[in-house]
Formats: structure tokens, sequence, C-alpha cells
């Protein structure tokens, strides 16, 4: 039986689409800046 | 409700539950029943986190609440995706390696029994009170349909949610959880079509927007710096996060749910798909209530919106009075309605002064309809004090039934089942949890055989189900259901979340000062909520910040009192 070798933790958890979790913390908080824009945008155009 | 609507409602509910049932057939000991065998993939834990928190209150309240006072509610939500970053960064990684049950396991490991204790209890207390509201808000729904009385229709939907619970344990929950968000999104989906369908012909989505807008329905941004306004972007981002991280940090039913994660990774990616989705979610729920408002302004609402309480002032002496008020609320109505057609003039016109000027018009016509509705609230209290007078949760319900095609109806009221079925179930499996975990398990039993605390986690959640049921039949009196359980949060989050902080982030506190930091917090929130100088999501902030602040200075006063000791000794 040939043995494979364990994948590291690290490289185990890796996200999909980005390379390290770290980015993908960036795109949250960019993505909450975007929306609180938007809805500011929105409230604007609508009062 | 018709043959059609009851066969749409009874299949949906049927084919969930017995789905759920199959899906966690022979949960055969402990890790199984409450931690699903920690097995399940990240769009699992997405969806299980979002039904457990989103209950049916929030698909009744949340339009009822932009109905009434437009979309500012959204920025509740705006601390939530930081909050997902810090549980990834923290929470998760260190619950997972100490493979724990619960969140409060953790504590006795860092600290001591009794912090754990403390935790745990303030848990129990919090999520039993919170989960009978949770029962009730859809009670309400068969009631007015059935026009029956809540009892009734919250002993069916909690004994329901008891069984398959029971049964099942969590793989029962998260699995019905999936297909319920499932439907849940397209049912709300088609709801949102259908309101924009059944405005006027000349009335385009823009339009009905842009009418509500004018009434002050689509404020869901506010910038300023208002320590008693309810929701600002600061309520939102600094009190929301706080009440967001403690609420998934140190709420065993949202824990519970990531745990069940078959590895870090994947219960990081499904809370973080939360953090992503969460928002624009909650922010086309309120735009479907500002919809049904712009649908009101060409249609006339009823009088009051719960049809329960409405009839039941019409059979009452004071019949005459409400049929007078009901014709000054046919003019009033027949007024509002000149105004609102003169604003789609001005729009049309594109003429600024003139929406400026209507603008006042239409606003101190909105007011007069309120003032009416509120004699109305006034009578019924004066025909019977035990009268439910706020109507917010019936607004959303009360058009679906009236206006929505048959099926749909069926569908709608299905979501709102599940909705309240989802969070219900999470909330029963992880008091059960907690439970068994760190009260039974830990202080009372400590050696019973695995198949013992498998009987004791269905014993437990048959009990906090009962407890839970019991708590419903009580909530009728409690205004708006969703501010009731977010308001009875933040008087506990905060405390539980300061007790996680100091033990993730100040390694030199110990149990003895974090713990009694705790109580004397929790004494200052409460005499803080109860004062109501603050809005109640700042409470979330002050007690976390109490929390590090207190245990700082007991550590200190406790280090102080060693060195004199040690000192003393050594003379």
């Amino acid at each position: 039986m040939i043995e494979q070798e364990p994948i590291g933790e690290k490289e185990q958890d890796l996200p999909p689409f980005v390379k390290n979790w770290k980015q993908f913390y960036r795109l949250l908080i960019g993505w909450l800046v975007f929306l609180i824009l938007i809805f500011y945008a929105f409230t604007k155009y609508f009062e | 409700m018709s043959v059609i609507d009851w066969s749409v409602l009874i299949i949906t509910l049927v084919v969930i539950v017995a789905y759920g049932v199959y899906k966690s057939r022979g949960a055969q000991n402990i890790q199984g029943y409450l931690l699903g065998n920690q097995s399940l993939p990240w769009y699992h834990v997405c969806l299980s986190v979002m039904a457990t928190q989103a209950s049916a209150i929030t698909f009744l309240s949340a339009p009822g609440l932009a109905y009434s006072s437009g979309m500012s509610f959204v920025q509740f939500y705006l601390g939530l995706p930081l909050a997902m970053i810090v549980l990834c960064i923290t929470f998760v990684p260190i619950f997972h390696r100490l493979k724990v049950y619960t969140a409060y396991e953790y504590l006795e490991q860092r600290f001591d029994l009794k912090t754990r204790a403390l935790t745990a209890f303030l848990f129990l207390i919090q999520r039993g009170l919170s989960t009978g509201i949770t029962i009730y808000a859809p009670s309400i729904i068969l009631s007015t349909i059935l026009n029956i009385n809540t009892t009734y229709t919250t002993l069916f939907i909690g004994s329901l949610v008891i069984f398959y619970t029971v049964y099942g344990g969590t793989k029962a929950v998260s699995y019905t959880q999936m297909l319920q968000m499932s439907i849940i999104f397209c049912g709300l989906f088609a709801a949102g079509i259908m309101v924009v369908h059944l405005l006027p012909g000349d009335i385009g989505f823009s339009r009905a927007i842009s009418i509500a807008g004018k009434m002050g329905r689509t404020n869901a941004i506010d910038f300023k710096l208002d320590l008693n306004n309810q929701y600002t972007v600061w309520t939102g981002l600094i009190g929301g996060f706080f009440l967001q991280l403690s609420y998934f940090g140190t709420d065993q039913s949202q824990v519970g749910r990531y745990l069940s994660g078959a590895s870090v990774s994947q219960s990081r990616l499904g809370l973080l798909m939360n953090g992503l989705v969460k928002i624009p979610m909650q922010f086309l729920i309120l735009l479907i209530g500002v919809l049904v408002f712009a649908f009101y302004q060409y249609n006339r609402p009823p009088i009051f919106f719960n049809s329960f309480e409405l009839n039941k002032l019409e059979n009452s002496k004071y019949g005459p009075e409400l049929d007078k008020i009901k014709v000054n609320y046919d003019r009033a109505f027949d007024e509002k309605q000149i105004e609102v057609n003169k604003m789609n003039a001005a729009l049309d016109a594109d003429n600024k002064a003139l929406i400026d000027q209507q603008r006042t018009a239409l606003q101190l016509a909105d007011e007069k309809e309120k003032g009416i509705r509120l004699q109305v609230t006034e009578l019924m209290l004066k025909n019977d004090e035990q009268a439910n007078t706020k109507d917010n949760n019936y607004i959303f319900l009360s058009f679906v039934t009236q206006y929505l095609p048959k099926g749909l109806i069926g569908l709608l009221i299905a979501i709102i089942f599940l909705a309240s079925m989802g969070s219900t179930a999470s909330a029963l499996n992880s008091l059960a949890s907690t439970t068994v975990i760190d009260i039974y398990k830990r202080l009372i039993k400590k050696d019973a055989s695995d198949h013992e605390y498998l009987q004791a986690s269905r014993l437990a959640t048959v009990f906090w189900g009962v407890v839970c049921i019991v708590m419903a039949l009580y909530a009728s009196k409690i205004g708006n259901l969703l501010e009731a359980v977010n308001i009875l949060g933040s008087y506990i989050y905060g405390t539980i979340l300061g007790v996680f902080l100091v033990a993730f982030y100040v390694k030199r506190v110990n149990g003895r000062a974090v713990f009694f930091a705790a109580l004397l917090t929790e004494a200052i929130i409460v005499v803080l909520g109860r004062s109501e100088l603050v809005a109640y999501l700042w409470l979330n902030v002050i007690g976390c910040l109490l929390v590090v602040v207190i245990a700082l200075i007991i550590q200190q006063i406790i280090n102080a009192g060693s060195a004199n000791v040690e000192r003393s000794e050594g003379h």
C-alpha cells in the first residue's frame, strides 16, 4: 500500500477562489463598504 | 385559505419534516445527536446558520417594520460581516481544536467550573425565553387565518418542532434547515415579484419606491451620531458587531451549527458566506415591506391589520364608535390618495419645488392616518385592557392572504412556518446540548454511558420544548416581537461575549476575576437597560467592555493582595 503524504493543515485550510483566508476577509470588508455606499445612494435617491 | 393553499402548506411541512427525519435516522450516540458527527459541508453550515438566525419573526416583523417606520432596520446587520471575520480567526479554530460540544466547555478549560456554569446558565435563560417568542410568531398566522386563539396554534407548532428535533437531533435540524432556506428564497422572490405586479398599471417598481421614499420609508442608511437612535450606521457597525459576535460566538444555538462543519475550513466558509449574503437578504425583505406600503397607497389598507382583535372590537359595545372612526379613516385615505396623485404628477414633471411641497403634504396625510389608527387602539384598550394593540406583525400577513394568488398564499404561509421551525429546532437542540453537556454530564452524573446521555439529550429537548411553549403563550403581550428578542439578547450577550474575549485575548486574568466581573456587569446592564438611557444595541458594547475592564481591575486587586501576603510571609 502506498501511503500518501498527509496534507498539511495550512494547505487543507485554503479557501476557494482566493489565495488565502486574509484575502477572503478583505473581500468581505470590501463588500460591506460597497453595500453601505449603495444603500446610502438608495436612501438619498428616493428620499 | 383555499384547498390549494392548504394542500401546498401541508405538503411542504410534511415533506420537510419527513426529509429531516429520514436523513437523520440512526443517531446512536451523543456525538452524532449533538454534533451530527461533524460531517457537514460549508453550504450546509451556511444555510443552517442563516436559518437559525432568520426566524419567522424576520419574515413577519421586518416587512411590518419597513411598512410603519422604513428600512433603517437593515443597519442592525452591518456589524455581521465583521463579526464573521473575528469568529473565523479566533473562535472557530479554537472550538474545533479543543473538540468541544458547547462553547461554555471551553471556558472551564480556560478559567474554571463556576465561570462555565454561569455563562451556560445565562445562555439557558436568554435562549429559553427568546425561543418562546420565536414559537409565538408563526402561531399568530394560524390564529389569524382560522380566527382562533393563539394558544392552540402555539401548541401545534411547538409540538411539530419538538417531534423532529427529539428524533433526529442536530442532523435533522441541519437537513430540514437546508431545504427550508431553499424554499424561503424562492417564496420571497415570488412574493416580491407579485407585489410589483399588483401595483397600478402606470406605477412601476421605481415609482413605487419613490412614493414610499417621500414618506420616509427608504431610510436605509443614517450616518448621524445619535445615541438614542436605535438604528444608525454606528449602532449597526459597533453595537451590531458586538451583538453578532456574541450571538454567533457564544450562543450555543449558532456555535452548535458551525461545530457540525466537517473541518475548520468548512465551518469558516459557511460563516463567511453568511456574511456575504445576510445583509442583501435582509434588505430585500425590508424592500418587500416598502413595496407593500406603496401598494397600500393605492389600495385602502385595513384600519387595523390584526383581524382577530378588530373583529372583537366590531362585535363589542364600542362597535358604533368604531364605525364612526372608519368613516374618518376612509375620508383620510381618499384625501391622501389625492396627495399621492399630485406627487406622481410632480415626479413626472420632475419639479423639485412641487416635489418638496408634496412631500410635506404626504407626510401630514400619513400622520393623520396614523392618528386615526391610534384612536382604534385606544378604543381596543377601553374594550379590553389585555387587547394586543400592536399590529406590525400582521401587516405582511394580511397583505399575503388578501391579495396574493392561490397556491402562493400557502407557500408563503409555509415559509413563515419553516423559518420558525428552523430557528426553534436549533434553539431546542442547543438548549439540550448545554443542559446535558454543561450541567447534567459535568455537575450531576459524570460517568453515565453514552446511551444514557443520548436519552438525557432527548428528554432535555422535550423539557425545553415545553418551557418554550409556555413562554410563547405569554408572548402575545409583547409589542414588536423582533425588537423584543433583540433587546432581551442585548441584556445578556454583551456579558457573555466579554467573558469569551477575556478568555481569548487577556491571558493574565483568571477565573475568579472574570466570574465576579460578569456578575457585576450583568447587574449594571439590567439597571442601565431598565433606565433606557441608551439605545439597546449599545448595551452589548457596554456589557462586553465592562466585563473586560472590571475583570482587569479585580485581577489587579487579587494580584496586589497576593503580593502583600507573600511579602508579609517573607518578613
